[in-house]
């Protein structure tokens, strides 16, 4: 354990340390808030799933405004034809060229060829047919594919409906980004609606205690206790159907888990040291309530929301789905939905577009409300 | 002396989002049979990585170890496969948890925790562990053991909880006990019945012990021989007396500075300025520099060796160097020395 | 523990009554009578059948009649079918339901459990990337969406499977795993977070300093201690089923009472949709109670504590 180096012997002269800060090794420090920002930046799936949402939400606002065509206009000519987008419908394989495809089987391949052209309404101009087997006579032993180029038969060559057309000839592009403003807005207003109540309520309880918790509980108790299907469908039922009357359904058990989790999260800060600290250094309830119990409760209110809009967006195509959505002729993805499944057996590709549209936004919000709890939750933050 | 275990050069890091965290850097030492080897130091100096990489307890896969190796009676544990390892984990080398209100599973009864251990490595049958069971809860002063067998953790104080988790340590004779802070989460009274309970116990089974604290006092009381460890390496290491009397590293003064006694009424507490380095990229020189009111430039630029003080007392400071200046432990600390000397004999007589 | 059930019972009980009322109360507000539609009806005819079901009675009376009928067992009769009690086109239509919510609840916890044990295990691995992957879709595309893809592509392009209807164990087939994969995703997360938690317990580290092997300490140490909390998730997901089942229902028409409710609705068929809620809410709230009572046997620490 010798040293065997030699060193300078200037080295060994003391470090005049009287006017140093002992203190600067600490790091720059940073609000919670700033440390979940941070570490959301860092997180690829939050920031797609941030940017889809957000290109989902402009599309919603600005491609209904930019479209030919709006969402009432109807005409039975135009019905059910097939998404049709410039470019796009130069490559055969996605289907976005307005053609419809389609098997037809007969004994021989004429019989089959007769099938395809009695169904296409004898415009043979515009049927090409792909031979698939020849047959043998057999009953539905020959196979032929026809593809049918419903735009030009019915006139419309110059048209482009990108998402198609519905039964009643209206445009489904426009229909579906304007149904999914709606399906937002209803979710995002649903949502801040439970924010408020939620947070009042919960805090209120939780803040006063006592009795006035103790009665307020018993009432979530009972609310909580009422499934909220039920409740949501009477409410629908005995409203006027309509916007305002599936987010009223909506928000009225929908507070229940926010007004739940925020007075929990109260009263376990109010018996916390921080808490007591504050209260016995004589800072007043105002203080309290804003510089301590609202920045820790806040990431829990976001999450909650974040969480509560895939939900409300959910609920409400679902009710859509049972009947019990917006009247028609006005659309949300839940109405459309419906009318693709009505369909489905024909035509999918009504169904396709709303159903991706709705899975991505719901995929979108609990991926990013999953980031934003990871973000917000200090334990994970240290790893 | 028989070197029961020997460590050199260990050096363990964790792999993290910031980047790779060396929390210990090079640490040597060895453990002779039926000793008591204590090892200090703060929160994050890698006391509890040093003894958990012992034990090969690193988290995976983020915990690994970098390099160095340790020999436990002639073979090379740091390398082995965990196969292999769970032959000496709990049989040879055994380990009491700092926390007993988180270290035994809640949900199995406690009989079943203890006997877990004896039936997997002597291969005893359920009956004989439980015996076996029952005789280590006496050991270690559990009243009616045949029906505290039968409850759950939650049923237990802390202190008759940290006793369990004793018994479980002790069931299978390990050579060697590591005990990592088996105190700290206890009340002070308690404290002292468990470090009681501990010594009574050494002297019966004859066990090496491996002792992690922070708490110098409990150090005093325990231990045959003293690390200090600071950021991730021993700084000073020597036997109690060495260390207590004759310390020689600034940061063990600064520990002995900052323990408070029943004297120290009138005297200010010696603390320590600052914090520990950030592992991720520990500083040049010596890790302690900047927290050192004692530093010389050199301990910028080149990181000290251990110096030789006695045949057992090492410690890593430039101050040591032929060509350092003379200096002395700060008044203080030499009076809280003194005063130690004092109540220790007052204590003895 | 007696005491603390007793309590809970008598929670319900009250809970039951207000849902009770509530729906009343809700349905003598709705728009509509079932006659609304049945113009052709003369004043005369129309006061017969309003005297027939007893909607001409004071309001409190009706109410009164309705308490005193559903203590009794008894729903009313339907407006729509026949003239049929409800309890037994609610009796109809259990079977189907049930059948389908039980075989779904099976399937997605049994699944669910499995991959999330899975991922826990070998956290940050493949099957953990999948498994999340699948937690993340499950979660959050809506069981119609998916009943609509198999249904498209696997009973209407492949043929594999039938298409709609309810006439044996194959026709339950696509039904059951679309209903099956939300309780499925939301097990697997679950599951994982907790499982996760469990493994980086101290606890576990006591057990592997036993020297005990791997494969021992997951199983005996930490799956135990992940799946008791797994039961209070239980609850919320057999509730959830019960939505699910109203559109699933709809989709593959399989005759249980989700069916039933929905077109009840169209109907106005009021003592059809107030049985169905009761029902609803009988079965939302027993399931409640059996989890809560079945937390504290599983759970040693609530249950040497005595419940609450």
């Amino acid at each position: 354990m010798e040293n065997k180096k030699q060193f300078d012997q200037d080295l060994f002269k003391r470090v005049d340390r009287t006017n140093e800060q002992s203190d600067n090794i600490v790091r720059e420090s940073r609000t919670l808030l700033q440390d979940a920002f941070r570490s959301l930046r860092k997180n690829v799936f939050v920031m797609i799933a941030a940017v889809v949402l957000l290109v989902i939400v402009l599309m919603s606002i600005f491609a209904p405004i930019f479209s030919d065509y709006t969402t009432r206009e109807q005409d039975l000519n135009k019905s059910l034809l097939g998404p049709r987008i410039p470019v796009l419908e130069n490559i055969s394989w996605l289907g976005l060229d307005g053609m419809e495809t389609k098997t037809f089987n007969g004994n021989n391949v004429e019989t089959a060829k007769q099938k395809a052209l009695l169904q296409y309404k004898n415009n043979e101009d515009f049927i090409s047919f792909d031979v698939v087997s020849e047959g043998n006579g057999t009953p539905n032993s020959a196979k032929v594919e026809a593809t049918y180029d419903k735009y030009a038969a019915s006139g419309f060559e110059n048209e482009y409906f990108y998402f198609g057309t519905d039964r009643l000839g209206r445009d489904l592009w426009t229909r579906t980004w304007d149904g999914t403003r709606v399906s937002l807005l209803i979710a995002v207003v649903a949502a801040l609606i439970d924010l408020v109540i939620g947070v009042l309520y919960g805090g209120i309880a939780a803040y006063y205690g006592g009795k006035v918790d103790n009665m307020m509980m018993r009432f979530l108790e009972i609310v909580i206790g009422i499934p909220n299907l039920v409740v949501v469908i009477l409410m629908i039922l005995i409203l006027e159907p309509g916007l305002w009357a599936i987010i009223i359904a909506l928000t009225i058990t929908g507070w229940t888990s926010m007004a739940r989790i925020v007075r929990g999260e109260i009263l376990k800060l109010k018996g916390q040291e921080f808490v007591l600290a504050a209260r016995t250094l004589g800072a007043p309830d105002k203080r309290i309530i804003l510089r301590h119990l609202i920045p820790n409760v806040m990431g829990l209110i976001i999450v909650n929301t974040m969480f509560s809009i895939p939900s409300a967006i959910f609920f409400e195509s679902f009710l859509s789905f049972i009947g019990l959505g917006l009247p028609s002729p006005a659309a949300s993805l839940g109405t459309l939905i419906n009318d693709g499944f009505a369909a489905l057996q024909t035509t999918p590709s009504i169904l396709v577009f709303p159903a991706v549209l709705i899975s991505l936004i719901m995929i979108g919000f609990n991926i990013l409300g999953d980031g934003v709890r990871d973000a917000f939750d200090p334990r994970l933050n240290k790893k | 002396m028989d070197r029961l275990l020997e460590v050199n050069d260990l050096h363990v890091s964790f792999n993290t989002y910031s980047g790779e965290v060396q929390a210990v850097r090079g640490v040597n030492f060895h453990l002779n049979k039926g000793e008591t080897l204590a090892i200090v130091g703060e929160s994050g100096s890698g006391k509890s990585v040093t003894t958990k990489a012992l034990m090969g307890l690193l988290p995976k896969p983020h915990g690994f170890i970098k390099q160095g190796s340790i020999t436990f009676d002639n073979t090379d544990i740091s390398k082995m496969k965990d196969k292999d390892l769970q032959k000496i984990r709990g049989k040879e080398i055994a380990m009491i948890f700092q926390d007993p209100m988180t270290s035994l599973n809640p949900t199995l009864k406690v009989g079943t925790q203890i006997m877990e251990g004896l039936i997997k490595h002597q291969g005893m049958g359920k009956a004989d562990a439980r015996n076996k069971a029952i005789e280590l809860m006496n050991l270690v002063q559990i009243p009616n053991p045949e029906a505290r067998m039968k409850q759950y953790p939650h049923q237990f104080s802390g202190g008759m909880r940290q006793r369990v988790v004793i018994a479980m340590a002790l069931a299978c004779n390990p050579r060697v006990l590591i005990a990592d802070e088996p105190t700290t989460a206890l009340d002070v009274t308690i404290q002292a019945q468990i470090l009681d309970l501990m010594k009574d116990i050494q002297k019966k089974v004859n066990t090496s012990i491996i002792f992690i604290t922070h708490d110098l006092g409990v150090v005093a009381n325990i231990a045959d021989r003293v690390a200090v460890m600071y950021a991730g390496k021993i700084v000073e290491t020597g036997t109690v007396d060495e260390v207590f009397y004759n310390p020689k590293h600034p940061y063990t003064w600064g520990l002995l500075g900052s323990m408070p006694t029943l004297e120290s009424d009138e005297e200010e507490l010696f603390a320590i300025p600052g914090t520990p380095p950030d592992l991720i990229a520990p500083p040049k020189g010596d890790a302690f520099a900047a927290r050192n009111r004692f530093a010389l430039e050199i301990d910028f630029v080149e990181e000290p060796p251990m110096f030789k003080v006695s045949d057992t007392h090492y410690a890593a400071t430039w101050l040591l160097h032929e060509d350092a200046p003379k200096i002395e432990p700060p008044a203080s600390v030499k009076r809280r020395i003194e005063s130690m000397d004092h109540s220790e004999e007052a204590t003895r007589s | 523990m007696a005491r603390y059930i007793g309590q809970r019972l008598i929670y319900m009980v009250i809970t039951l009554f207000l849902i009770a009322t509530i729906s009343f109360i809700l349905m003598k507000f709705l728009p509509g009578t079932p006659l609304s539609a049945a113009d052709k009806l003369s004043p005369e005819q129309r006061e017969i059948i309003l005297e027939s079901y007893g909607l001409n009675d004071p309001i409190p009376v009706q109410y009164g009649k309705y308490l005193v009928g559903l203590v009794q067992g008894d729903l009313g009769i339907s407006f729509q079918f026949d003239n049929r009690p409800v309890t037994s086109i609610l009796g109809e239509g259990i079977p189907a339901s049930a059948k389908l919510g039980i075989q779904a609840l099976l399937l997605g916890t049994i699944l669910g459990v499995a991959l999330g044990l899975l991922s826990a295990v070998y956290h940050n691995g493949f099957t953990d990337y999948a498994s999340t992957v699948i937690a993340v879709l499950g979660t959050s595309i809506p069981s119609f969406i998916f009943a609509g893809i198999m249904q498209y592509f696997i009973a209407v392009k492949l043929g594999w499977l039938p298409v709609a209807f309810w006439n044996g164990f194959e026709y339950t087939i696509l039904p059951t795993i679309a209903l099956a994969i939300f309780p499925l995703a939301t097990c697997a997360r679950f599951v994982r977070t907790e499982m996760i938690e469990v493994l980086n317990q101290d606890y576990i580290t006591t057990a592997r300093a036993k020297g005990l092997s791997g494969t021992t300490v997951v199983f005996k140490h930490g799956i135990r201690n992940a799946l008791i909390p797994l039961i209070t998730v239980l609850g919320p997901l057999a509730v959830s089923l019960l939505t699910g089942t109203l559109v699933i229902e709809q989709i593959f028409s399989v005759p249980g009472i989700g069916q039933q409710f929905v077109s009840s609705v169209v109907t106005n068929d009021f003592p059809v949709i107030m049985g169905t809620t009761l029902f609803f809410a009988v079965v939302f709230i027993a399931m409640i109670l059996i989890i809560d009572i079945l937390y504290g046997i599983i759970d040693p620490r609530i249950r040497i504590s005595g419940g609450k």
